[in-house]
């Protein structure tokens, strides 16, 4: 049977307030060693805010970070997806729309993130099982 | 003094410490009598030469390699593991001991349960190049623990080194019989 988006994801998330500012959504990405955060009202994701926003909308436009606010930047709205679709969807997703991560959500809720990483350890994990298999296979048969 | 196959065949685990120049003769031999003689099916785990040399070798000397199945933990590959064409070489590298310990209880559990069956590990001193030697001892610990519980037949070869010494003599306490052939000669 495949696996789900639930098997790889990552459930602890790191996030914040659409209302921060930029210094302090930074100070926590740095806190954490992170290069992203899914920004949330309540538990509700509405954007995303990565390392590449940082530089490409707010250091290349010399935008002050203590009085800019995530919302003005974050990539809003952000792809979700949900724990019980299947990896290949998701990674399918994740290919067709060149990003490299996407929040996980369960009835709106935000329940974890997924990201190529994950997912390229998942690939890498299968593929060893395959090998094995097929030499165990192989042993068997000769 | 002569030894023959016939003195090591009641054994079910032997550690054959080998001159390093010996190692093939003696390797070749074994699976001449193994292989050839007795047809079993073979799992070889080389961590000196890569899985094209040690066929090539082989069939030089006329070794049935349809029943050799090769855990190969030289060839370097991008991914942990992976299979070649063949379907009979599996790759490990040699720094990761859980992959190269995974592949071999694979190996142990679907070898077939009659008939004659050997394991060889060729030659664990190389390890100790890419691992602690506290990190080897434990490996070949957990190994022959799944070598008795599956009942193959194995050969454990270590290169009579004075580096060695102290791995030959924990390993040598778990095996069977310990061979120093750098006195004894292998008589087929």
């Amino acid at each position: 049977m495949e696996d789900t988006v639930k098997v790889v994801m990552v459930k602890h998330v790191i996030i914040c307030n659409p209302d921060v500012t930029l210094q302090d959504a930074v100070k926590i990405m740095k806190k954490k060693n992170v290069t992203c955060l899914v920004v949330v009202k309540g538990k509700v994701p509405v954007g995303i805010i990565t390392e590449r926003d940082i530089m490409f909308k707010a250091v290349a436009n010399n935008l002050d970070s203590s009085k800019v606010l995530v919302k003005q930047i974050m990539t809003s709205p952000v792809r979700t997806i949900k724990p019980e679709d299947k990896i290949y969807y998701a990674n399918s997703i994740l290919l067709k729309e060149g990003i490299k991560r996407m929040p996980v959500v369960k009835n709106n809720r935000l329940v974890g993130i997924l990201t190529q990483k994950d997912l390229l350890k998942y690939f890498t994990k299968l593929r060893k099982t395959l090998a094995l298999d097929k030499f165990g296979e192989s042993i068997k048969s000769a | 003094m002569e030894l023959t196959f016939k003195d090591i065949d009641s054994n079910e685990l032997v550690l054959l410490i080998i001159p390093g120049e010996k190692v093939d003769e003696i390797n070749e031999s074994i699976l001449e009598y193994f292989v050839n003689k007795k047809k079993a099916i073979c799992v070889y785990t080389t961590f000196t030469k890569p899985y094209q040399i040690v066929l090539k070798n082989l069939q030089k000397e006329k070794i049935d390699t349809d029943k050799i199945f090769l855990i190969d933990c030289v060839t370097p590959v991008s991914e942990p593991e992976e299979i070649s064409g063949t379907k009979k070489v599996i790759f490990c590298q040699p720094n990761s001991l859980t992959n190269i310990s995974i592949s071999v209880t694979t190996a142990l559990k679907n070898m077939p349960k009659e008939g004659n069956r050997i394991l060889i590990l060729d030659t664990i001193s190389t390890l100790i190049l890419y691992n602690s030697k506290n990190s080897v001892i434990k490996f070949i610990h957990h190994l022959i623990g799944e070598i008795r519980k599956y009942g193959v037949k194995s050969f454990i070869f270590t290169l009579d080194e004075e580096s060695d010494k102290s791995i030959i003599s924990e390993i040598s306490r778990f095996c069977d019989v310990s061979l120093n052939l750098s006195q004894l000669q292998m008589k087929k």
